[in-house]
């Protein structure tokens, strides 16, 4: 069979679903003689089960066929955050307090100027755009 | 009549009674009903051969995968003749396609096929799919690495398996979607 628009031509989405669930727990590391004999029920349950556990495994047994070609497979940049047990702790100053109250002094006093600076006449535009630019200007 | 030929007709009577139903009702979502019994009835006549050939083949697998091809086949045929009359002839030979999921050849055109369904698939799930098949480490190993859980790299291959059957149905138009350098966010 060839990996073209029949492979899994008429097999419903869930029954897809199923069989690609059943192909990544038997490709897993530990795969219980309850899971196989449960998988075994699944498969002989419908025609269209087996249907899509057999095209969609050609799929995945066939990915291996392309270790030649690992140059022109694309680069994943997968940016990896590090799991809660590697995580680094950070260290919270008890002297910090202090740096929270600068910050919020400093906002506080960067709305006070830009609310109370004079509006610069502009000889010409809108009323909008002049407020506009005195709003930008005022965080400049 | 001989005890071998006796056991076959026992067994293909067993073997039609147990599996017409459902496989009459797995055909019609691809073919009419009339169709639909017909490939069911040369599916059959093939296990009959067949099992005069090798009576230990296993029957279940076989009737189901011969009556998916020969079902196929018709389709593919329908198809060429509608869109292109002058190549009934290369439908034809499709029709005798037999069974084999064994030995399958992958072509060159199926490699370039699969490399393109790859590499649309999202970066996390493509990674996983070279972890595991073309550098050969496990769903432990991977989750490790890439710093999720062991339930998340089946999720990966689960969904990649599917976006790739997605691909191949796509028009041959349909170009990358998910180019090189694009980065994903994998939680830990």
């Amino acid at each position: 069979m060839s990996l073209d628009e029949w492979i899994c031509y008429g097999i419903p989405e869930e029954t897809q679903a199923e069989a690609s669930g059943w192909i990544a727990r038997l490709d897993g590391d530990d795969v219980s003689a309850e899971m196989r004999s449960r998988f075994s029920l699944w498969l002989d349950a419908d025609p269209t089960n087996r249907w899509a556990y057999e095209e969609l495994s050609l799929v995945w047994a066939r990915v291996a066929t392309l270790s030649d070609r690992r140059a022109q497979i694309h680069e994943s940049k997968v940016l990896i955050f590090p799991t809660p047990d590697t995580a680094p702790v950070q260290k919270v100053s008890k002297h910090s307090w202090w740096q929270s109250a600068a910050a919020i002094l400093l906002i506080v006093a960067g709305f006070s100027f830009a609310w109370l600076s004079p509006v610069p006449v502009i000889e010409s535009g809108s009323t909008e755009n002049t407020q506009a630019d005195h709003f930008l200007f005022g965080f400049e | 009549m001989s005890k071998k030929q006796t056991d076959i007709d026992v067994r293909l009577a067993r073997t039609v009674r147990e599996t017409r139903t459902q496989l009459l009702a797995a055909l019609a979502r691809m073919l009419p009903m009339p169709e639909a019994e017909e490939v069911v009835q040369e599916a059959y006549l093939r296990l009959f051969m067949a099992l005069q050939k090798s009576p230990e083949i296993e029957i279940r697998p076989y009737i189901f995968r011969v009556a998916r091809n020969l079902a196929i086949s018709r389709l593919r045929h329908q198809r060429v003749v509608h869109e292109h009359a002058s190549a009934v002839e290369m439908a034809a030979e499709n029709l005798q396609q037999r069974p084999n999921t064994e030995h399958e050849v992958c072509s060159e055109q199926d490699k370039q096929s699969l490399l393109a369904a790859i590499n649309s698939l999202p970066p996390a799930c493509r990674q996983v799919f070279v972890f595991r098949k073309i550098e050969g480490m496990s769903h432990r190993e991977i989750s490790e690495r890439m710093g999720i859980s062991v339930k998340t790299v089946e999720n990966h291959i689960a969904r990649g398996m599917r976006l790739c059957r997605e691909y191949f149905i796509r028009p041959a138009a349909v170009v990358d979607h998910c180019p090189a350098g694009e980065a994903d966010h994998v939680a830990g």
